[in-house]
């Protein structure tokens, strides 16, 4: 670690990584921050009554949603962590697809079941029962739960599994059994994972932009709030506004990530057992009622999507369903909308293959050069786990304004956005593996005679491929799916399936709208099992 | 209590898949006691443990705890204190909430609870280390804890699954000898399971040997190692060498062969009157405290033989001498045989006498 700076290769991937980070990161976000605080509009925003009304709106949901995202997902990683559950593999698969799920389809899907022609509200209407509205917050709040309790299931039934069974038979042989133990022992121990999963879902609901837009109408939360202000649909654009909605977007969920910090952190749980907990199998009617519950939850999640699937295969008329199936929709959609296919995939394989690429360079670089200056990095690749897509966009706006049109008139700009919001996952994702992996097989390259980053490339880059694959994989999904930058940056040319669907919902077309969420779900799902078959080849 | 019954198993079976772990097992443990279980890895003592504790169901048999059948009884209502391998110490408490886990269990109100936590520490020597995590304690303070808050709730028994296996061997040392004063001093009925054949004679009462499931001997240190009563429990505790009846008709009698610990054989250069055999040093080992040596007789035969004290004049230990014609590899030697006959067994693996 003492060769000179210049000659060492990993100083000049690091480069890269601030150079990337201050150019795509901090200089949007230094822009938004100037415009909220020099704008000097006629009315300051931070006294206009419409900012406390949104504050509260999105607090409200946001915070509901992380909770019925518990409510979902910390029962089932308790079922899935304790006991054996069938088919527990494509139950997992299945909760990812509800997570990774283009975040408004499952608000589109909800407007299907319970919206004014909803099949549900049809349904319950036939019964004489009457049928809540999904528009407004209890819909967003839905939409929150069933999409966002993935990510409190896989992080708390991890830990669960990686408890030393010890722990919960001493306290069986303490005295406390049932709910006592559950309380005092098995939740304490998982807490910094599972208030790790609500904290993410918290600050993922808070910067969604399409659920609350499209299940919304009157309702209105910050990201919706402050697109309203930067774009021109309502009235006149107050950009300097809207910029400080987005810093108040980002001050709540830095809040957010303190205090999840501080509930977890203030005693170490790390269990430096090697044993885990395994599922037991559960015999007679308590284990076949284990997977019905768990399966319920699950599938429950998942109705609103394959309700979408079902219906992009109906026969309609503008906003109304017609009698019959038939393949109009996707006809119409090829025929339409192909610009806005090609785009999506073009753009997200771009931005999948910079991930892969630059999140290998920059995990190993972070992992294997460790020093303030990779500490730093690290620090701020946390960054866009906070930062909403809407901001990041309105910051590239306004940051980019006088940037030559090759860049802002392109795609390349969307490039670069789902590049920047998505490398953090991969550099995380890497430098967790890179931990794991044996410096010595590095060492023992370099000690044949081959140079750092051959080293590198020769003897831990294949180990890192499963990984990487999948890191490249999983960018590649949630860039096929986003909406809240795009919806700011796109231009006529520039579309995306996303934005496509969202006008399409907004407008009405709800078969073209099914077609095109279908495609995306099924470009998800595609995706997911080619990850899951990266995986059990690895092992 | 009703005493004078202590824990009882009777033709406790136990199966996992199409692998027998207990095949049978029949035990008494003494009120008070200090009962070791003794075996190989593998041999299934962390299963019986787990049976008594009632983690695991048995297949066949019974267990009982001062006369009350434990069939049915899950493990909190057993009055059953847990130490384990890997401490399971809660680490999102400290060291007095620990200890006070299973007290809250209990219903104790505060006071009482903080006075039985504060004698508990004091009798694990931890008085001053309450508030400490336990992540802030070494390897042998994490397991008294774990001791203490096992002993805390006043259980009739104590079980101890290798409790000081992750302690270096300095520490396992003093710690076993903390953990004797300490069932000496209360009289905790204690179950402790080791495969550490040395640990188990210094600490018992009395030790089962187990292998295979099965119970090979019951006894006192002494009896296992003085009489072992199977050609297994001969071989596993302390060593052991046969010499076929063949080789030794006058010792040997009925049997088939006849074990001798390296202690009870003795070397000598002349041939001696009583029963002897003759053969070539094969290898000295140094311990310190003594010359362990294997001697090589005819028959492909090789014996052990302990020389404590040994005479720095008579060996030849590493090329290093302090007398002429000192004992070395390859010297010619008698190895004499004890009178009384040493450990005589039958073709079918029985002890004869
Ligand atoms: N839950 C289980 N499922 C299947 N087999 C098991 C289970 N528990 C124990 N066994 C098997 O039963 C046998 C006895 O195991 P046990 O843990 O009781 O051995 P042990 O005497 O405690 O060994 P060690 O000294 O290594 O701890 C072993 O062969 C083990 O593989
Ligand atoms: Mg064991």
């Amino acid at each position: 670690m003492s060769a000179p700076a210049w000659r060492d290769p990993w100083a000049y991937v690091l480069a890269l990584g601030y150079a990337l980070v201050a150019t795509l990161l901090l200089w949007p976000l230094a822009n938004v921050a100037y415009q909220a605080t020099t704008g000097g509009g006629e009315v300051s925003i931070w006294s206009d009554p419409s900012l406390g009304v949104a504050l509260r709106h999105s607090l409200v949901v946001s915070a509901l949603g992380a909770l019925g995202a518990t409510a979902l997902g910390l029962p089932l990683a308790l079922l899935c962590a304790r006991i054996k559950i069938p088919a527990s593999g494509l139950l997992t698969a299945l909760a990812t697809l509800c997570l990774l799920s283009p975040p408004f389809v499952g608000a589109y899907a909800w407007i299907l079941l319970l919206g004014q022609q909803g099949v549900l509200r049809l349904l319950l209407a036939d019964l004489g029962l009457p049928a809540p509205s999904i528009y407004g917050a209890f819909g967003i709040v839905i939409v929150f739960s069933t999409q966002y309790f993935p990510l409190v299931f896989l992080l708390t039934r991890g830990a669960l599994e990686a408890q030393d069974p010890a722990l919960e038979e001493a306290a069986r042989s303490l005295g406390a059994t049932g709910w006592r133990r559950l309380v005092r022992v098995t939740l304490p121990l998982v807490l910094p994972s599972l208030s790790g999963g609500m904290l993410l879902a918290f600050v993922m609901a808070l910067a969604n932009f399409g659920t609350p837009m499209v299940l919304g109408r009157n309702y209105r939360v910050l990201p919706t709030l402050a697109y309203d202000l930067f774009t021109s649909e309502v009235a006149q654009t107050q950009p300097d506004a809207a910029a400080g909605v987005c810093l108040l977007m980002i001050l709540i969920a830095s809040l957010a990530l303190g205090l999840q910090k501080y509930v977890s952190g203030r005693r170490s749980v790390v269990s430096s057992s090697l044993r885990r907990t395994p599922p037991r199998a559960l015999p007679g009617w308590r284990g076949r009622l284990a997977a019905f519950a768990a399966w319920g939850i699950v599938l429950g999640a998942l109705t609103p999507l394959l309700t979408v699937v079902a219906f992009s295969f109906r026969n309609t008329n503008g906003p109304v369903f017609t009698p019959g199936v038939g393949l109009g929709s996707y006809r119409a959609v090829l025929h339409g909308v192909s610009r806005a296919i090609g785009n999506s995939l073009v753009y997200s394989l771009l931005a999948a293959i910079a991930i892969a690429f630059l999140g290998a360079l920059l995990g190993a670089a972070i992992e294997r050069r460790r020093g303030l200056a990779s500490k730093v990095l690290d620090g701020l690749l946390l960054l866009p786990y906070l930062v909403p897509g809407l901001v990041l966009g309105i910051g590239f706006v306004l940051g980019f304004q006088s940037a030559p049109r090759w860049f802002m008139g392109s795609g390349a700009v969307l490039v670069f956005v789902y590049l920047i919001r998505r490398l953090p996952y991969a550099v995380r994702a890497n430098t967790a593996i890179l931990a794991q992996l044996d410096v010595q097989v590095e060492e023992a390259a370099k000690s044949l005679g081959a140079s750092p980053i051959r080293a590198f490339f020769r003897a831990t880059l294949p180990l890192m491929t499963p990984g990487v694959i999948a890191g490249a994989v999983l960018g590649w999904v949630t860039a096929i799916g986003e909406l809240s930058a795009t919806i700011v940056l796109y231009e006529g040319g520039t579309v995306t399936m996303p934005v496509q669907i969202y006008h399409q919902v907004m407008d009405g077309a709800l078969g073209p709208a099914g077609a095109l969420s279908t495609l995306l779900l099924g470009a998800t799902g595609a995706a997911l099992l080619l990850v899951e078959r990266v995986r059990a080849e690895r092992v | 209590m009703t005493d004078a019954v202590g824990l009882v198993l009777e033709a406790v079976e136990k199966r996992f898949g199409d692998h027998q772990a207990l095949a049978g097992v029949d035990l008494t443990v003494r009120p008070g006691e200090f009962f070791t279980l003794l075996g190989p890895s593998g041999c299934g003592k962390t299963t019986l443990l787990r049976v008594v504790a009632g983690f695991e169901r048995p297949d066949a048999g019974t267990v009982s705890l001062g006369g009350n059948d434990l069939a049915g009884v899950p493990p909190h209502k057993r009055d059953i204190g847990l130490v384990f391998q890997s401490y399971a110490l809660f680490p999102h408490l400290d060291v007095a909430e620990n200890v006070a886990f299973g007290l809250v269990e209990r219903g104790l109100g505060r006071a009482e609870r903080e006075e039985q936590v504060r004698l508990s520490l004091a009798r694990v020597r931890l008085s001053d280390l309450g508030e400490r995590a336990p992540s802030e304690l070494s390897g042998g303070q994490q397991q008294r804890v774990g001791i203490a808050r096992a002993l805390a709730i006043g259980p009739q028994l104590l079980l101890m699954d290798e409790p000081l296996s992750n302690l270096d061997a300095k520490l396992r040392l003093t710690m076993r000898e903390e953990i004797r004063a300490l069932q000496q001093a209360d009289g905790t009925t204690t179950i402790y399971v080791t495969h550490d054949q040395e640990e188990a004679l210094a600490i018992s009462d009395r030790i089962a040997v187990l292998s295979e499931g099965r119970i090979e001997q019951v006894g006192t240190p002494w009896e296992i190692y003085r009489r072992p009563t199977t050609i297994f429990v001969a071989g596993f505790v302390g060593q052991i060498s046969w010499v076929p009846a063949e080789q030794i008709p006058e010792l040997a009698g009925a049997a088939s062969q006849v074990g001798f610990r390296p202690e009870e054989l003795r070397l000598v250069s002349e041939r001696p009157s009583g029963p002897a055999l003759e053969g070539q040093v094969a290898k000295i080992s140094f311990t310190g405290a003594r010359l362990r040596v294997q001697v090589e007789v005819k028959g492909g035969l090789s014996l052990l033989v302990d020389e404590h004290r040994p005479d720095p004049t008579r060996w030849a230990v590493a090329g290093e001498s302090e007398g002429e014609g000192a004992l070395k590899v390859g010297s010619s030697v008698w190895v004499e045989l004890p009178a009384e006959g040493g450990h005589p067994f039958d073709a079918s693996g029985a002890r004869l006498g």
